[in-house]
């Protein structure tokens, strides 16, 4: 009976050859199934590791102030709210362990549209911190612009408040990336180790090598083709 | 310690349950292929009672010793009185799947005339006798190759309906090709995605070199 069917293969195998590829490549894929899982559990282990390693997330908290001037006039005092004039008595005020031009770094100002509301956002750490620096930039702003350009028109909107939202949420990126890379990479391997594997596969090219019949098949010893067969026994 | 003493244990088992799974499960797939391997051998065969058949592979771990023993107990389930030999001097397989460690067996009966009878392990499997291969010695080749071996062989083919010889690989030893041609129908056991096509080509043309009548192929592990 197994004859017969090995006979139904080969010649299913002769007619419809497209068919047939699809079949080898899903084989050669559960053949070497314990080298894909195996590398895709290490790499994707590995991006994990490496994700919870190396993330650290990062706040944002944003002060409003209105700076009731020209638009010539307006990126001009926007630019001295990163200046380190400014910065510098923020640095003293809070006694913060850094210079003014890392604080400068943190700081990003803004304009709302067209209007003369101005945002100074602020990314820290520490998302309290990110908080009190964006409400001391915006005073001592406006404590310091008269000094500066001699314009006073400078109002405090709204405080900054915590936002205890981290805004790098893609801390997933580099599991994903091990995921799928191990997969791929591993399935090469697994093609790669099959097309160096030249070993004798099927009844027909033994036939074909040695010129000898094929007496007959043994699967692999599995569970299931070892039992009593109890359905053939049912009428 | 303890943890791979069971291991091994269990490891045994397990090999055992496989080994003999034509007869612990004579309804299973297994059974049922070995059961055409046995049929497609009685008819690629002279149709003579005698027979002595030997199964060898080109290898080391291809499946010889599971072929021959499943193949041994489905010939036997048949009524036949069969033997089973372990011939593989260097690395003998036989003594422990059917569980006779330190036992007397084919060396001590060529070399010390120890009778037949005597070192013979009759399994309570259907007429399967099996006889292990003995104490192991300095010169396999030798002891396979003498004379005392060919009328040895002689005997037991008067004796018994079925005589399977289990033997070491072929590429690797001598007393392979020297029984080869003792035997009415050589079996090479390949294994599916293990056995490289040169080395089963080069067994072949060995045993053909020493005019061996090859019946064919079993492909063991098949997918």
């Amino acid at each position: 009976m197994s004859s017969l069917q090995e006979l139904d293969d080969k010649q299913v195998m002769e007619h419809k050859p497209k068919e047939i590829n699809i079949r080898e490549l899903f084989l050669v894929l559960k053949r070497y199934m314990w080298i894909i899982l195996l590398i895709t559990a290490v790499s994707t282990s590995a991006g994990t590791y490496y994700s919870l390693s190396s993330y650290s997330p990062l706040f944002q908290s944003t002060a409003r102030i209105i700076i009731n001037a020209d638009s010539s006039l307006m990126s001009t005092l926007k630019v001295i709210i990163q200046d380190t004039t400014v910065l510098d008595k923020v640095v003293k005020k809070l006694n913060l362990p850094y210079s003014p031009e890392v604080l400068s770094g943190k700081i990003m100002v803004a304009n709302i549209g067209d209007s003369q509301v101005v945002t100074i956002t602020i990314t820290d750490a520490d998302s309290k911190q990110a908080a009190i620096l964006a409400n001391s930039v915006a005073e001592t702003y406006k404590e310091e612009i008269p000094s500066i350009m001699g314009f006073n028109d400078v109002k405090l909107l709204s405080q900054a408040k915590e936002v205890p939202f981290p805004i790098n949420e893609d801390k997933n990126k580099p599991i994903i990336f091990g995921f799928v890379g191990g997969i791929v990479v591993s399935i090469g391997i697994a093609f790669l180790l099959d097309s160096l594997n030249n070993s004798v596969r099927k009844e027909h090219e033994i036939e074909e090598l040695l010129g000898l019949p094929v007496l007959g098949t043994v699967p692999k010893m599995k569970k299931t083709n070892m039992k009593e067969k109890k359905t053939s026994f049912k009428i | 310690m303890v943890l791979s003493l069971l291991n091994k244990e269990k490891a045994i088992k397990e090999m055992t349950r496989r080994q003999f799974v034509s007869h612990t499960y004579p309804n299973s797939e297994i059974a049922e292929r070995f059961r055409t391997i046995r049929t497609n051998i009685q008819f690629s065969t002279s149709n003579k009672k005698h027979q002595m058949l030997m199964i060898t592979s080109p290898s080391n771990g291809e499946g010889k010793t599971t072929t021959a023993v499943n193949l041994a107990i489905s010939i036997s389930q048949q009524g036949n009185k069969v033997l089973l030999i372990d011939a593989d001097l260097r690395r003998p397989k036989l003594q422990q799947t059917f569980n006779l460690r330190e036992s007397e067996g084919l060396t001590d009966v060529l070399m010390e005339g120890i009778l037949l009878e005597k070192v013979i392990f009759n399994t309570q499997i259907g007429q399967l006798d099996v006889l292990s291969s003995g104490t192991i010695p300095p010169n396999p080749a030798e002891i396979i190759g003498s004379n005392a071996m060919t009328r040895f062989l002689r005997e037991v083919r008067e004796e018994y309906d079925t005589v399977i010889i289990d033997c070491p690989p072929v590429l690797e030893t001598t007393e392979t090709k020297l029984l080869a041609g003792q035997c009415d129908g050589v079996v090479l056991t390949v294994n599916s995605g293990k056995t490289d096509q040169e080395k089963a080509v080069e067994a072949n043309r060995l045993l053909k070199l020493v005019r061996a009548n090859v019946l064919g192929v079993i492909l063991n592990e098949r997918e």
